[in-house]
């Protein structure tokens, strides 16, 4: 384009001249750049990703069984979701047990119920008729999800091993409502696709075997040959997406120090929680169900709301940082709703309990292409 | 020199990914700092970028100058879509303990502060721009692009990018008479870390020239 550009002398004056006014109006703000060493961080993962989709990279593997799913991730999330979890998972290290598990709802969680009612919506479920999903089709998920800003600003941990938490003094509302249409292909090699509100459908590509993986309730869009590959037992498929989770907790960029997280739990669940939330078929969902049962310290909230004001029973899990993840189910069918994240302490937004974060899944059916809507 | 670059990146090399990645990635972080506000979300954005780079390297033309305009265009993309993500994606991202938010020493937590409450004034001001508006003025005054490279980056024709320039000044112009009128004197936010884009300090944007 530089080019096709015709530059006389008077166009390059003029240029001069407006782009320094602009710069007086609004300076670029002084700020201090990026340490060699994140610099240094951030190359190596990007050599790590792009030599994995090189062109020579090697063949996809079989899943043999044991082996970690390929779990696929949205375009747009790969780096944040996993850093996020990362965090989630530091923090329940160096926050240590024993943070006090304030009741934050006058719903309070029972631990001892959670594993149980798990088991029982999975026999429940597992009743409805089974649906197929052709090896070319697309699972179609409408959800509608609203959220505002974490009052958690920032969290670090200090040389002798303290927590310290900032939080935000000033009250932020919980945003609208808004739609979000994802359409998630049985096969990788498809591209998922996904519109917010009445948008048109932004196509977004599932990367290669062991890219890594987006994690956390409406966020993961799996592709359904991902979760075929998944072991039988449940057990195993834990493990499985466990060790999947490992491995990506070993990126440079998702070490803090030479730390590694060695459980992530919370992280499990809110991925658990994302192929829940986009499982059409019952019986996918009861193996979930399954699997999210052996999770260790799940509890039982009795009545909770999901973004469209259904009630509904939830399991939690606390998410060690400033929040704890619900996932909430009809109390009848065991339908999975939504999933939200609630304050765990008092914050500037209300007392511990408040929502940061809300979804519920208005409809699942499956489709034959991209941008495909059952409700038309 | 950058011809063979461009060609080594376009057959998938590596290498020479490797070397674009040295030469632009500390100005691709710098536009993001400065869009987003936010270090975390700006190192998202180096990393988005440069992934998008590397699966759009086909689409380099095999002949021309400088990679920046291209890559800048990429952040600018990627920037459009993690405003969007930022929102739906607030309370993941808030989870994420910068890694550096433990500062050694006093000078440097203040030195935070400072940096913070600038950056948020700069972005409630560009946030006063449209849309257009203000990916050339960031592209074009804070990440130095000349039109043609900013035309480029943004794939419109020069004269769009002179005309939205000209209304982002008078925008601004407009904006620093009200900031006069009614000096606010809020101080800048304690934070190390701040979250989903929005600007947080009320600083006059007088007060960010030093």
């Amino acid at each position: 384009m530089n080019a096709k550009t015709p530059h006389d002398d008077g166009f390059d004056a003029a240029q001069s001249a407006e782009r320094a006014e602009a710069a007086r109006l609004l300076p670029a703000p002084a700020a201090r750049d990026l340490p060699d060493d994140r610099l240094r961080v951030l190359k190596e993962h990007l050599m790590s990703e792009i030599r994995q989709s090189a062109p020579a990279a090697a063949p996809e593997t079989a899943a043999a069984p044991g082996t970690a799913p390929r779990r696929p991730r949205r375009r747009w999330v790969p780096v944040v979701a996993p850093l996020a979890a990362a965090a989630v998972a530091a923090a329940v290290l160096t926050a240590g047990p024993g943070h006090g598990g304030r009741p934050a709802d006058a719903a309070r969680p029972d631990p001892s119920k959670a594993s149980v009612l798990l088991e029982n919506a999975a026999a429940e479920v597992s009743r409805a008729p089974a649906v197929e999903v052709g090896h070319h089709q697309y699972v179609f998920v409408r959800s509608v999800s609203a959220g505002r800003d974490n009052p958690l600003r920032a969290q670090w941990t200090d040389k002798h091993g303290k927590v310290h938490r900032e939080y935000s003094k000033t009250p932020t509302k919980l945003s609208r409502l808004e739609t979000l249409r994802e359409w998630i292909p049985w096969s990788r090699s498809q591209d998922a696709a996904q519109a917010y509100g009445d948008e048109a459908p932004q196509r977004l590509e599932l990367p290669g075997p062991g890219q890594g993986t987006a994690g956390g309730p409406g966020h993961t869009q799996s592709a359904f040959e991902d979760l075929a590959a998944l072991p039988r037992d449940p057990g195993a498929a834990l493990r499985a997406i466990e060790a999947d989770l490992h491995r990506q907790m070993d990126n440079a960029e998702n070490t803090k120090g030479n730390r590694r997280p060695s459980v992530n739990k919370p992280w499990l669940f809110a991925y658990l929680g994302g192929m829940l939330q986009e499982s059409v078929d019952p019986r996918t969902t009861a193996f979930l169900y399954r699997v999210a049962a052996r999770i260790p310290g799940t509890e039982v909230v009795p009545d909770a709301v999901d973004a469209t004001g259904r009630h509904g029973v939830a399991i939690a899990l606390d998410g060690g940082a400033a929040d704890r993840q619900e996932w909430i189910f009809d109390k009848k069918t065991y339908a999975f709703l939504g999933f939200r994240d609630v304050t765990r302490e008092d914050t500037a937004i209300g007392k511990a309990g408040s929502v940061i974060q809300t979804t519920a899944v208005l409809q699942r059916a499956v489709v034959d292409r991209v941008g495909e809507d059952p409700r038309g | 020199m950058e011809l063979s670059l461009r060609a080594r990146l376009r057959s998938g090399d590596p290498e020479a990914f490797g070397s674009i990645f040295d030469e632009h990635a500390r100005t691709v972080h710098r536009y993001a700092v400065r869009v987003t506000g936010n270090w975390a979300t700006a190192e998202d954005v180096v990393s988005l970028t440069f992934l998008e780079a590397w699966r759009l390297r086909g689409t380099v033309r095999p002949d021309g100058d400088d990679l920046l305009p291209w890559l800048l265009g990429i952040a600018t993309n990627v920037l459009r879509n993690t405003t969007r993500a930022a929102r739906r994606y607030q309370a993941a991202l808030s989870r994420v303990p910068a890694d550096d938010t433990a500062p050694d020493f006093a000078d440097e937590v203040v030195e935070r502060m400072e940096d913070a409450g600038r950056l948020a004034a700069a972005q409630r001001a560009l946030g006063r721009l449209r849309r257009g508006e203000r990916e050339v003025f960031a592209l074009c005054v804070w990440a130095g692009l000349d039109y043609a490279a900013a035309a480029e980056a943004l794939d419109v024709p020069i004269g769009t990018v002179r005309s939205r320039l000209s209304r982002a000044r008078r925008r601004l112009r407009q904006l620093t008479d009200e900031e006069l009128a009614g000096e606010s004197t809020e101080p800048a936010p304690r934070s190390g870390q701040q979250q989903g884009g929005r600007p947080l300090a009320a600083r006059s944007i007088q007060e960010q020239t030093r």
